[in-house]
C-alpha cells in the first residue's frame, strides 16, 4: 500500500469497513510511514471529538408543552371531528369535554353545551358516552358527575353525585354512562375533571322523555373548549 | 399500574403523544445541532409537531417511526434554512462546552475542549448537505443504512459525501486552528 491508497481508505478504516486483508495492509503501511501515522492519528482524534460534541438536554417540560401546543392548535382547526366520531359510536349520545391545555386554576361556572339537550327515555336505560379529549395524559385526576334529579345512573339509584379518582390517556377517553330517566322534565348534568386544584366543568342539558328514545334523534355532539 | 375508569380509544390506537414523545429528546438534539441554538431548536421541534399532528393516522401506520420523524425534521430544517439562510452559530456554545468539560474533567481535557470548539466552528464551513450528514452520522451515530432511508440517498453516494466532508474538516483544522498532536 502507498500513501495515496491509505488516504483513500482512511475513512473506511475508521468506520470499520475494510476487510481483514485490507486492514492488515493499511496497518503495515502506517507502521512504516510517519506521515500516514500522523494523518491516521489526527483523523481518529477528530472522529472521537465529533462523537463527544455536547448538546444541551431538552429543557424540562418542553416536550409536553410542545405537544400540548400542537394539540391545541390542531384542536382549533378540526371542526366536526366529534361528528365523525359519534357515527362510530352507533346509537349512543356523545358529549365531549375538550381539555386542550392546562385546566383553569380556579373553579369557574360550568360551561354549557350550546346544542340541543340529550334526550333520555323513561322507558329504557340509555348510554351517554362522555368523551374527554385531553391533550396530554393526566394522572390522579378526579372525575365527578353531578346528576339532576330527573335521571339516575343505572346501578347507583338515588345517588346524585359520583366521583372517581382516575387517570386519563392522552387523546379521547370514553366514559359510558348508563342513564335512566326517572322524571319527565328538563335539567342538566355537570361533568368535571379536577387535578391539583384545577378544574374544568361542562353542563350538559338533559331532557327526560316519556317516550321510547329514537336512536337517530339522540345522536348529539357537544364540544366545549 | 395505571387504573382508569375509561375505555381505551377505538382500536387501542396510540395517541399522538404516545407515538412522538419517546423520540423527542433525540430529535431535539438533532434540531439543536442543525439550528445551532436552543431557541431555534425548540421552534423547529414545535413546527414539526404542529405539521405532524394532522397526520396522526399516517404516523400510526409507519413501521419505523424514528427514521420517519428524523426525515421529516431534516426536510423542515432544510426548508427553513433555505428561507432564512442563517448561519447556525450559537454564541453560547463555548459556555456550554466549558460547562460540560467542568462536569466531566476526565473525558474532556483542555486540548479536547479546544478541538471541539474548533470543530464546531469548522462545521459551519461545510455546505448544509455535508453538515447535516456529519451531524447525523459522525456526531449522532445514525448508520449509513439508516441515513439511506432518512435522506433518500444511496449508501455509496452518502459514503463519498461523508468522505469529502471529513476531508474538508481535516483540512480546515490543519490549516491552523488546532494542533491535532496536542489534542491526542
Amino acid at each position: 500500500m502507498n500513501c495515496t491508497q491509505l488516504h483513500n481508505q482512511l475513512d473506511d478504516y475508521l468506520d470499520g469497513e475494510l476487510s481483514a486483508e485490507q486492514r492488515t495492509h493499511l496497518e503495515t503501511h502506517v507502521k512504516e510511514c510517519e506521515s500516514c501515522r500522523t494523518a491516521l492519528s489526527g483523523a481518529r482524534v477528530i472522529q472521537e471529538a465529533l462523537r463527544q460534541m455536547p448538546a444541551p438536554p431538552m429543557r424540562p417540560g418542553f416536550a409536553s408543552q410542545a405537544i400540548k401546543h400542537a394539540v391545541n392548535q390542531h384542536g382549533h382547526h378540526r371542526r366536526g371531528f366529534i361528528a365523525g366520531f359519534s357515527t362510530a359510536l352507533a346509537a349512543s349520545v356523545v358529549v365531549a369535554l375538550f381539555v386542550g391545555g392546562f385546566l383553569p386554576n380556579m373553579e369557574r361556572s360550568p360551561q354549557t353545551a350550546a346544542t340541543p339537550p340529550v334526550i333520555i327515555s323513561m322507558q329504557q336505560p340509555q348510554t351517554v358516552n362522555l368523551v374527554f379529549d385531553v391533550a396530554t395524559a393526566m394522572e390522579n385526576a378526579t372525575l365527578s358527575i353531578i346528576l339532576p334529579d330527573n335521571v339516575e345512573i343505572v346501578g347507583f339509584p338515588g345517588q346524585q353525585e359520583i366521583a372517581w379518582q382516575t387517570s386519563l390517556y392522552a387523546g379521547r377517553n370514553i366514559l359510558p354512562l348508563p342513564l335512566k330517566g326517572i322524571m319527565h322534565s328538563s335539567s342538566a348534568l355537570v361533568a368535571s375533571i379536577e387535578q391539583g386544584g384545577r378544574k374544568k366543568s361542562i353542563r350538559i342539558p338533559i331532557q327526560v322523555s316519556r317516550d321510547k328514545a329514537a336512536p337517530r334523534a339522540e345522536l348529539a355532539a357537544h364540544r366545549i373548549s | 399500574m395505571k387504573i382508569s375508569i375509561f375505555s381505551r380509544r377505538r382500536g387501542q390506537d396510540p395517541s399522538f403523544e404516545e407515538m412522538v414523545a419517546p423520540h423527542l429528546e433525540r430529535l431535539h438534539r438533532l434540531a439543536y445541532r442543525y439550528s445551532g441554538n436552543q431557541a431555534d431548536a425548540e421552534d423547529l421541534i414545535q413546527d414539526l409537531l404542529v405539521k405532524l399532528i394532522p397526520r396522526t393516522e399516517e404516523l400510526r401506520k409507519v413501521e419505523q417511526l424514528h427514521p420517519w420523524l428524523v426525515k421529516a425534521l431534516y426536510r423542515l430544517h432544510i426548508d427553513r434554512f433555505r428561507k432564512t439562510s442563517r448561519s447556525p452559530v450559537d454564541a453560547g456554545y463555548d459556555e456550554h462546552i466549558n460547562h460540560r468539560a467542568e462536569a466531566n474533567p476526565n473525558d474532556m481535557s483542555p486540548a479536547r475542549v479546544g478541538l471541539i470548539r474548533d470543530l464546531h466552528a469548522a462545521l459551519q464551513y461545510l455546505n448544509e448537505e455535508q453538515r447535516a450528514l456529519v451531524i447525523m452520522h459522525d456526531i449522532e451515530s445514525y448508520t449509513l443504512t439508516e441515513l439511506e432511508v432518512i435522506l433518500d440517498t444511496p449508501v455509496g453516494t452518502l459514503k463519498s459525501r461523508l468522505h469529502r466532508s471529513r476531508a474538508k474538516l481535516r483540512k480546515l483544522l490543519k490549516e491552523g486552528t488546532v494542533s491535532l498532536q496536542q489534542a491526542c
